[in-house]
C-alpha cells in the first residue's frame, strides 16, 4: 500500500516550522496572558516552563526514537490498545484542530482591529482556513519548505521589532521581585508551558524525517529557541509598558507603533501583521496536516489530503463560535481555563504514552518489519 | 492509423543509426527485397495516405532507392513537388564508356563554387590516372566517393528519406547510373548571420558573441569556450516536418545521469509537426505546464551556457534560434546574469541587492499603493497623505481603476514599442511622454503619485535581467492589484502567500524551483543574495550534481600579497611600494 504521507522532511525544517509555530502565538496574544496574572514576574513564569518543557521534550523524542516508523496516533494504537489509543489519538487531533481555528480567529481579529475594520471577520477567516488546508493538502514538504524560506525574513523583522522599542524600556519596571507572591508566577507558568508544550505536533512529523537521528537535537533546539524568544518578548513587554501591559490586547503590535525613526520609519506595525499572518498560515496549514493525516491514519483511510478542505471548512465554524467577543476571548485565555486545558493534554499525551510504553516493555526499538505508516 | 504513421515513418532511434554507420544501412538495403512498382504507382497512395495524417508521412512511396537512374529522379522531384529551388542536373561523364548521371542539391544551402568546382567539374572529366586505375570491380560510382568528389564529408545511403534529410540540409546529392545507392557531399554554405552582439542579454564586461540560428555554430561557439571531451553533445532530431536538429549539450559526470535521462525521455516524448524555436520545446518539456513562472532558464549568451555547463546543467540547443535552454532552472538564477562573476564580487553582489529590490518593487509597488491609499491612509506620514489626497481631489477615479487603467496604458505602450520599426519607436515615447505624461495629468485624469508609482514599477520590471520572469511578474502584478483593491494589505499578503506556497511546491525536472531558498541549502546561498569572491566559490551548487564532482577548485586559491622576505619589493626610484 502507497504510504499516506510521501513526503520528507529535514530536522532543520522541523525546527523552522515548531519555532514559527511557537512564534505565532508568542507575537498575538502570549504576552499579555502572562503578564496578567504574574505581572513583572512574567520573566520567571517562562523560564519555569522553560524547565518544564525541555524533560518533556526528551520524553516525546524518545518515544519517537521506539516507534521510529510511525506517527502518535499509531504508537498509541499499539501501547494502549484500540479503545483508548484512539481516545487519545481523538484528543490529539482535536487539540490541534481547535488550535488551528484559534490561530485563524486571532489573525482575523488582529487585522479586524487594526487596518480592515469594516471587513466582516467571516472573511477573513474564511480565506485563512482554505489557504491553509490548501496548504496542508499539498503536504508536510510544502509546510516544511515554507516555514524553512521564511524563517530567516521572519526572525530578522521579529527580532526588529523587538529591538527597536528598546530605548522605552525601562528596568525598574521589573521590580519589585515576587512581591506577589510566587503562587500566581506558578499559575500563570501554564500559559507558556502549554504554548511551548505545542512542540508535541512533532511527533507526528517523526517518521517523515530524513536523519531521524537529528530529531532529538531539534526538538531541543526549538524549545530553546522558541523560550528565549518569548523570555525576550515577554521581558520587552513588561520593561516597556510596566503596568499597563496587562490591559495591552495585543503587545506586539503596539511595541511595533512606538517604533519611529527620524520621523520617516514608523508604522511599522503593518510588518508585524505581516509577518504574523504569514506565520499565521503556516502554523494553521501544519496544524491542519496533522489533523487531516491522524484522522486519516485513526480511521484507517487511503488518503488523507481529501480531508484537508473538510477540515478546513470545520475550522471556519469553530473559530467563529470560538468566543463572542474581545472580553470573552480574555476570560477563555486565562491560566485556569485555557492553561489547564492545554497544559493537560501536552503534558498528559506523551506522560501516559511513555508510561504505557515502560509498563509494556517497549524499551528497545521495535522491529523493521512493524506495520509502516 | 494515425500513430501507425508515426511509427513507421518516424523513428528517432533508427535515424540516428543510419547517419552514424551509413555502410550498416547499405548492406541491410541490397538484402532487403525490392519491391518492383513503378515510381508514380507507389507515389499515388502515400500521398492520399499523408492527407489522412498530415505531417507524418513523406511522399515518394518506398523509402528506399532503386537501381535506376530515371526512377530515383523521378521520385525525388515528385516529393519536392514544383520547387523552384530545387536543381537538378544531369551530366554524362566524359569517360568511355560514359557514365550518366545526376547531381541534385537546394538551391541557395549549397555553396555553388563548391558544387561547381569540386563536384561537378571532377565527376564530369576525372583525371586519367584515376580513371585509368579502375579495376574491374571497382564501379564508377566507388571511383568517385573514394577518389573524385572533392568534399569534406562525403557519405553513402541508400535511403531516401536520408537523400530528402540531407537535401534539406545543404548537401549535394550525387546519383550515378544503375546504383540504387546515392552520394552525398558536403557542400554547404548558405548565407548567415554573422556572430552579434546579443541582442537581450547586453553586458558592459564579458564577451559579446551570441548564438546565431545554426545549431553547429553554436555548438561551435561552446566547444571553443569548453575544450575538454567530456562536453558531450548529443542529436536529436524534433518535428516530422520540421525535422529540427536539437542536441543536448553536457559535462559528462558533472550532469547526472538521473537528469540527462530525464531530459532524453521529456524529447523523445514530442512527436509534432514542427518545432520552430526553443520555445516549443519548452512548453513540451517543462513540469508545470499551468505555472506562471518559466521553468526552464533561456539564453543566448555561449559564457552563460558554459558557466550553466559547469554547474551540472543541461544545455538544449534548436536549429533554428539563438535561444538555448537550460536545465534545470532555479528562480534566484533568474534574477542573475554572467556579468555578476565578471565584475569584482562586490558590485556583483551589490547589483544583486538591487535585482532583489527590483523584483519586489515591479512585483508589489502598484497594489501596495492602491491598498494604502484605499484602506489604509494612516500608515503614511500625515504630510504626504495630505498631499496625496490633495493631488487626487479632481481624479474622478477611485485608486484601483486608475491603477489598472494607467498599467494597461503602460502596457500598450511597451508592447507598441516593442514591434514598431526602431524609427518609429521614437514617436510612441515622445506620444506617451507628452500625452500620458504631462497631459492625462494636467486633464486630471490620473494623479502624478500613480504615474510616478506606475513609471517605478516599469523601470523594476526593466531591471529583471530574464524577460520571462519580467512577463510573469507583470502578470502576477495585475492579480495582486485586484487583491489590494478588495482586501487591502491582507489581499497582498493573501498573494503573496499563493505565489510563494506555488513557489515551493514548483519543480524544474524534478529539483525544487525555489532552491536553495526553500529548500535553504546554506552552501548555495553564497551565489544568491550575494556573490561571494570566486577563489572562495570552492564548491559546485548542491542538488543537481552527482557527490562524486562537487568541488571545483583546489583551496586556498585566495590571492595574497608576496611573502615578505625582509626586502620590501621597492621600485627603483622609490616613489612607488607595492
Amino acid at each position: 500500500m502507497k504510504p499516506l504521507e510521501g513526503g520528507k522532511i529535514s530536522p532543520r525544517q522541523l525546527y523552522a516550522l515548531l519555532v514559527l509555530s511557537h512564534l505565532e502565538t508568542t507575537t498575538s496574544i502570549l504576552p499579555s496572558l502572562t503578564t496578567a496574572l504574574a505581572g513583572r514576574d512574567s520573566w520567571l513564569a517562562v523560564i519555569l516552563a522553560i524547565l518544564a518543557v525541555l524533560p518533556l521534550g526528551l520524553l516525546v523524542a524518545w518515544l519517537g526514537k521506539r516507534f521510529p516508523r510511525q506517527t502518535l496516533i499509531q504508537y498509541s494504537n499499539s501501547l494502549l490498545g484500540k479503545v483508548l489509543g484512539s481516545l487519545v489519538g481523538l484528543v490529539y487531533i482535536w487539540f490541534f484542530v481547535h488550535l488551528s481555528s484559534l490561530i485563524i480567529r486571532e489573525s482575523a481579529v488582529g487585522f479586524n482591529l487594526s487596518v480592515l475594520p469594516r471587513t466582516p471577520p467571516i472573511v477573513l477567516i474564511g480565506l485563512l482556513a482554505l489557504l491553509g488546508a490548501a496548504t496542508a493538502r499539498g503536504g508536510i514538504e510544502i509546510i516544511g519548505r515554507l516555514a524553512e524560506s521564511s524563517f530567516m525574513f521572519i526572525i530578522f523583522f521579529t527580532l526588529l521589532t523587538l529591538i527597536l522599542p528598546l530605548n522605552f524600556a525601562h528596568l525598574e519596571h521589573l521590580q519589585p521581585f515576587l512581591a506577589r507572591g510566587a503562587t500566581r508566577v506558578f499559575t500563570a507558568a501554564l500559559i507558556p508551558l502549554g504554548l511551548l508544550g505545542e512542540f508535541i505536533a512533532a511527533a507526528m512529523v517523526f517518521p517523515y524525517l530524513t536523519k531521524p537521528e537529528k530529531a532529538t537535537r531539534s526538538l531541543l533546539c526549538t524549545i530553546l529557541t522558541s523560550g528565549a524568544i518569548i523570555l525576550f518578548f515577554t521581558l520587552v513587554t513588561t520593561a516597556v509598558f510596566g503596568r499597563t501591559a496587562n490591559n495591552l490586547t495585543v503587545p506586539p503590535f503596539k511595541l511595533a507603533r512606538m517604533i519611529s525613526i527620524g520621523n520617516f520609519l514608523e508604522r511599522i506595525e503593518v510588518i508585524v501583521l505581516a509577518v504574523w499572518t504569514i506565520i499565521a498560515l503556516i502554523k494553521t496549514s501544519f496544524y491542519l496536516w496533522i489533523g487531516a493525516l491522524g484522522s486519516a491514519q485513526l480511521f484507517n483511510l487511503r488518503g488523507y489530503r481529501e480531508l484537508a478542505f473538510p477540515l478546513g471548512i470545520i475550522i471556519i465554524v469553530f473559530s467563529i463560535t470560538a468566543y463572542d467577543n474581545f472580553a470573552d476571548a480574555i476570560r477563555f485565555y486565562t491560566p485556569r481555563v485555557w492553561g489547564v486545558y492545554s497544559v493537560t493534554i501536552v503534558m498528559g499525551l506523551p506522560l501516559l504514552l511513555s508510561a504505557a510504553a515502560l509498563l509494556r516493555g517497549y524499551k528497545t526499538k521495535i522491529p523493521e518489519n512493524a506495520p509502516d505508516n | 492509423m494515425f500513430w501507425k504513421g508515426f511509427l513507421r515513418i518516424f523513428p528517432f532511434k533508427r535515424k540516428a543509426k543510419q547517419s552514424s554507420e551509413p555502410e550498416a544501412g547499405n548492406s541491410r538495403t541490397e538484402n532487403a527485397p525490392r519491391q518492383e512498382e513503378s515510381p508514380l504507382g507507389t507515389a499515388l497512395p502515400a500521398i492520399e495516405h499523408e492527407k489522412a495524417s498530415p505531417g507524418t508521412s513523406f511522399p515518394g512511396g518506398t523509402a528506399e532507392l532503386e537501381a535506376d537512374l530515371a526512377v530515383n529522379i523521378a521520385k525525388i522531384q515528385l516529393a519536392y513537388g514544383k520547387s523552384s529551388d530545387l536543381v537538378m542536373r544531369e551530366l554524362k561523364t566524359a569517360t568511355t564508356p560514359s557514365v550518366k548521371l545526376a547531381v541534385i542539391f537546394i538551391d541557395g544551402l549549397v555553396s555553388d563554387r563548391t558544387v561547381a568546382e569540386n563536384i561537378i567539374a571532377p565527376l564530369l572529366k576525372p583525371s586519367e590516372e584515376i580513371v585509368s586505375e579502375k579495376v574491374p570491380p571497382i564501379t564508377f560510382f566507388e571511383t568517385a566517393e573514394k577518389s573524385l568528389l572533392q568534399a569534406g564529408e562525403v557519405s553513402v545511403t541508400s535511403s531516401l528519406e536520408e537523400v530528402f534529410d540531407e537535401l534539406s540540409s545543404g548537401k549535394t546529392v550525387v546519383l550515378i547510373g544503375e546504383e540504387n545507392r546515392a552520394l552525398l557531399a558536403g557542400t554547404q554554405g548558405w548565407k548567415e548571420r554573422g556572430v552579434e552582439e546579443p541582442a537581450t542579454e547586453a553586458v558592459v564586461r564579458g564577451p559579446r558573441d551570441s548564438f546565431d540560428e545554426n545549431l553547429r555554430n553554436n555548438t561551435a561557439l561552446l566547444r571553443l569556450r569548453l575544450k575538454s571531451p567530456r562536453l558531450h553533445i548529443e542529436g536529436f532530431q524534433i518535428g516530422v516536418l520540421t525535422k529540427t536538429k536539437v542536441a543536448l549539450a553536457y559535462l559528462q559526470g558533472v550532469a547526472s545521469d538521473k537528469l540527462l535521462a530525464e531530459v532524453k525521455q521529456r524529447l523523445e516524448r514530442i512527436k509534432v509537426d514542427g518545432i520552430l524555436e526553443s520555445g516549443y520545446l519548452e512548453e513540451f518539456i517543462e513540469d508545470e505546464p499551468l505555472s506562471p513562472f518559466p521553468q526552464l532558464l533561456r539564453t543566448e549568451r555561449p559564457d552563460r551556457v558554459t558557466a550553466c555547463l559547469l554547474e551540472g546543467k543541461v544545455a538544449i540547443f534548436t536549429d533554428g534560434t539563438p535561444f538555448v535552454l537550460l536545465v534545470p532552472a532555479f528562480l534566484p538564477e533568474f534574477l542573475t546574469t554572467p556579468e555578476d562573476y565578471y565584475e569584482r564580487f562586490f558590485i556583483g553582489s551589490f547589483v544583486r541587492f538591487i535585482r532583489y529590490a527590483a523584483f519586489a518593487i515591479s512585483l508589489v509597488l502598484p497594489s501596495l499603493y492602491v491598498a494604502i491609499v484605499t484602506f489604509h491612509q494612516e500608515m503614511l506620514p500625515t504630510p504626504l497623505i495630505l498631499s496625496i489626497a490633495s493631488q487626487r481631489e479632481g481624479v474622478p477615479f477611485p485608486t484601483f481603476v486608475e491603477a489598472l487603467l494607467l498599467e494597461l496604458v503602460f502596457e500598450i505602450l511597451r508592447e507598441a514599442g516593442l514591434r514598431l520599426p526602431r524609427i518609429i519607436g521614437q514617436a510612441i515615447s515622445i506620444v506617451g511622454v507628452i500625452i500620458v505624461g504631462q497631459a492625462a495629468v494636467e486633464a486630471g485624469l490620473f494623479s502624478q503619485f500613480m504615474l510616478i508609482v506606475v513609471s517605478l514599477t516599469a523601470i523594476a520590471s526593466f531591471a529583471t535581467p530574464v524577460f520571462s520572469l519580467a512577463i510573469t511578474l507583470r502578470l502576477l502584478r495585475f492579480a495582486l492589484l485586484f487583491l489590494a483593491s478588495a482586501l487591502g494589505v491582507f489581499g497582498i499578503l493573501i498573494g503573496v502567500y499563493i505565489i510563494l506556497l506555488h513557489l515551493v511546491s514548483l519543480r524544474s525536472f524534478g529539483f525544487p524551483y525555489l532552491k536553495p531558498l526553500g529548500p535553504v541549502i546554506a552552501s548555495d546561498l553564497k551565489d544568491t543574495f550575494v556573490r561571494i569572491p570566486l577563489w572562495a566559490m570552492r564548491t559546485r551548487p548542491r542538488l543537481i550534481v552527482p557527490p562524486r564532482d562537487t568541488i571545483r577548485q583546489v583551496e586556498s586559491l585566495k590571492p595574497e600579497p608576496p611573502i615578505d622576505t625582509g626586502k620590501r619589493i621597492t621600485d627603483k626610484r622609490g616613489d612607488e611600494e607595492t
